[in-house]
């Protein structure tokens, strides 16, 4: 009786628990467990957005006061200003040709540089937020150290952000009778940020 | 006296056998699929409470996005932002400053700088050191004191690997590229 009812259980209940639960797991569990994985993923990456918001938006929060309460005296301001303005090719002309001290006149009207030509490009807009666009320049000058103060004036005191993309000089901290007093001519590359 | 109610004493070993095996598979397959079907209720609950917390997120990161936008509408703030990150602006070299110290390690290091050219913050200069006038030693070993020393106080620009030394004892050159390490980087 009971070895009767026994192999009933094994023929026919077994396999179809069992063919059940495969069908299920194919047709319900795989697809449930998917999703779980990627909805797990999916909550990772936007854990990570939301810290990177959080902080963003806290370091604008404090930059914001900051800029607020102490505009005029902040050491920022400066230096935000040399990148808070727009593509003007006159004014970038102005500051490379004719506002340096270098490139003054002298008294008896000599110069100590020449820039014998400027060209200019728009460039690219960046990802954060700025431009940067492409300034090249040849110039003529009495010597290195007039260029080293050139550049030094347009990278570090010009109301402009200017970046040195390429320039050769012809330095050598052991000269052996090298004539200083020869006219040196070079070309120069340089980045301007501005922002649109 | 056999009672009914006792099966197995009526049964052979065989059929004990097949009994026992069979009892363990019907309960070992339905302990299978009460396993399979908890744990897809338990995954589908928590996938309920996973949308939710990606609900729950996307309204978040969107609040602060709008607090991002409404700072950024001030271009002072956007910008004062973007400098303060130093890899969003690339560095403006000094440049009086920096040949001036190439010009002072040279003359420490009693070698020479020959050439100087800066292309995309990177500085490349040939060095030259020259041996005593008796030639007692390599001139090699005044390049090597440079880069260690070099190596050793890194503040503003970073050394590439040097690969090549050439010439004689007497008179050694290499060439050496120095990348430029944006200002709120340095190690203080």
């Amino acid at each position: 009786m009971v070895s009767n009812s026994l192999s009933v259980y094994t023929k026919i209940y077994i396999p179809f628990v069992l063919g059940f639960t495969i069908l299920f797991t194919i047709l319900v569990s795989r697809p449930v467990f998917s999703s779980y994985t990627d909805r797990e993923a999916e909550i990772v990456k936007l854990e990570k957005k939301m810290t990177d918001a959080t902080e963003e938006a806290d370091a604008l929060a404090t930059l914001q006061k900051q800029l607020t309460e102490k505009w005029d005296t902040s050491e920022i301001k400066k230096k935000v200003l040399k990148y808070n303005h727009p593509y003007n090719e006159a004014d970038i002309m102005e500051m490379v040709m004719v506002k340096p001290p270098q490139t003054q006149p002298n008294p008896d009207s000599t110069y100590n540089l020449i820039v014998k030509s400027f060209s200019i490009e728009k460039g690219k807009h960046l990802p954060s937020g700025l431009s940067l666009g492409n300034v090249s320049v040849s110039i003529e000058a009495n010597s290195v150290d007039t260029i080293v103060s050139y550049l030094t004036y347009l990278t570090q005191n010009s109301p402009m952000a200017f970046t040195i993309d390429q320039i050769t000089l012809p330095i050598d901290t052991r000269p052996d009778g090298t004539d200083k007093t020869q006219w040196l001519s070079l070309t120069l590359t340089l980045g301007i940020y501005y922002f649109d | 006296m056999q009672s009914p109610s006792h099966p197995h004493e009526s049964h052979t070993p065989e059929e004990r056998t097949t009994v026992s095996s069979g009892k363990v598979s019907w309960y070992v397959s339905i302990i299978l699929m009460a396993t399979v079907l908890a744990g897809t209720i338990m995954l589908w609950g928590y996938g309920i409470w996973q949308m939710r917390v990606i609900s729950s997120l996307e309204s978040e990161i969107g609040a602060t996005e709008t607090k991002i936008a409404e700072a950024s509408k001030d271009r002072n703030v956007l910008i004062a932002h973007i400098v303060s990150d130093p890899k969003k602006v690339r560095p403006s070299l000094d440049v009086a400053d920096l040949i001036k110290k190439f010009r002072d390690a040279a003359e420490l290091g009693d070698v020479r700088f020959q050439g100087f050219m800066i292309r995309q913050d990177v500085i490349s200069t040939n060095l030259i050191a020259n041996s005593d006038q008796y030639g007692s030693e390599d001139a090699v070993i005044k390049l090597i004191k440079m880069m260690r020393d070099h190596k050793q106080n890194v503040r503003v620009l970073s050394m590439k690997p040097v690969e090549m030394v050439a010439w004689d004892p007497k008179k050694r050159t290499t060439a050496i590229e120095l990348i430029v390490i944006p200002e709120s980087t340095i190690k203080k």
